[in-house]
């Protein structure tokens, strides 16, 4: 078995391929550390230097050398088939994907909350049925996230409520939040929305006082985020149709649950 | 064009919920696929725990003497891969484009049932002219 062949070896930087020759390295800033099946030389990359290079596993049938170079990347990238994938910003997914009329959207929101309001009778139900509709919608809309916008593997929670915020809510509903207030093991923090178009001609009537009529965003958060072995708890702190001057939603990490292999027999 | 052979969807539990044969050779019936599917769901995971350095995300490549077998699996957890001539090139490109398309046609169809078997006609017309495009115009993605 070569070794870590084919896989990518390293979290950060990039893997790459050059044709069926060649093999990989890792990218990381200008350097290319990794394992070769050749030498630099024989890679025929316009490589500048090749300060340590050395034999990596002579036992294995194909020698391998463990070695960092410094590259050229103006005429690498010519070379290489498998440029790497920069992360998307919120506003450039956000320019490219299909969109809808936002009062359409808004107005056929309103319809479905209404009606959730006639067939239910409860507000109670129905700020239930809103986050069951939106953890529904989550489930599935993480993977479109994930395939358009590019990010990667999340280093920390932190770094998750960053990319929900600033990518995710740019893409979707095309306004950017903020996070604030984080506690002390970084495991809790509110999403600040300034702006919120779900709400956009909405007054709240006395009959509904109970009622959290975005209820259906925190649905969408707590079921992307399972799908991404994390369980969450989101809950409105503050809302608009009820005078606050914010939208706020806390979002609370309850676990993280590891993808371990092989899964335990009792489980 | 280098040819394609077929392609394999894997949900997060192993189950195999698509397969397409592209082209007349290495077709396989369905138990052979379901098998084969199972076995790759295993390998992926084996490898992870054998690679030396932590946060490995498994196989992407296996190269054998008469085809490549590239993979994607996706942050979720779903795999995607094809199984082509070997040294078919951009094949990461072209699956990162079969993830969105799952994204798209499947995922927001809202009559597939998730992690079940794909059947959505839309998602197979789609996959079709992504596979047809000739290398040129999936490098320039």
């Amino acid at each position: 078995m070569t070794f870590g062949y084919g896989t990518r070896l390293r979290r950060r930087g990039y893997l790459l391929r050059c044709g069926r020759q060649v093999e990989m390295g890792l990218i990381s800033k200008k350097k290319w550390t990794g394992f070769f099946r050749k030498s630099p030389q024989q890679l025929r990359l316009p490589l500048s230097s090749c300060p340590s290079l050395k034999p990596f596993r002579a036992s294995s049938p194909t020698l391998l050398y463990n070695c960092t170079v410094s590259l050229d990347f103006s005429q690498l990238s010519a070379q290489i088939s498998m440029a790497p994938v920069a992360p998307r910003s919120g506003d450039a997914i956000f320019a490219n994907v299909e969109r809808v009329n936002a009062e359409l959207f808004t107005l056929t929101y309103g319809a479905i909350v209404r009606q959730l309001l006639t067939d239910l009778e409860e507000v109670e139900e129905v700020n239930k049925q809103l986050d069951q509709m939106g953890y529904n919608i989550g489930i599935r809309l993480i993977d479109e996230f994930l395939a358009k916008s590019n990010v990667s593997r999340c280093v920390d929670f932190k770094e998750t409520a960053e990319v929900i915020a600033k990518v995710g809510f740019k893409m979707f509903l095309g306004v950017t939040a903020s996070v604030t207030n984080w506690d002390a093991d970084g495991t809790c923090c509110i999403i600040v929305l300034e702006d919120n178009p779900l709400v956009d001609f909405v007054e709240l009537p006395d009959t509904c006082q109970g009622l959290y009529y975005c209820n259906v965003l925190s649905g969408v958060i707590r079921g992307a985020l399972e799908m991404v072995s994390m369980k969450t708890e989101v809950t409105w702190l503050r809302d608009m149709l009820r005078g606050d001057d914010a939208f706020e939603l806390q979002v609370k990490l309850l676990k993280q649950v590891a993808e371990e292999y092989p899964y335990k027999d009792d489980e | 064009m280098a040819a394609i052979y077929s392609l394999y969807v894997i949900n997060k539990s192993g189950g195999l919920i698509f397969y397409k044969d592209y082209g007349s050779a290495g077709r396989m019936d369905t138990n052979d696929s379901l098998r084969m599917a199972s076995l790759w769901h295993s390998m992926h995971a084996i490898s992870q725990q054998l690679s030396p350095i932590s946060g490995c995300s498994g196989i992407e490549l296996l190269q054998a003497d008469t085809f490549d077998l590239h993979c994607f699996q996706s942050l979720t957890g779903t795999k995607f891969f094809v199984v082509c001539d070997p040294g078919t090139q951009h094949m990461e490109g072209l699956l990162k484009h079969i993830y969105e398309l799952y994204t798209d046609y499947v995922l927001k169809n809202p009559f597939y049932e998730m992690e079940m078997p794909i059947r959505c006609e839309l998602f197979d017309i789609k996959l079709s002219q992504a596979i047809q495009k000739d290398s040129v115009a999936l490098l320039s993605r």
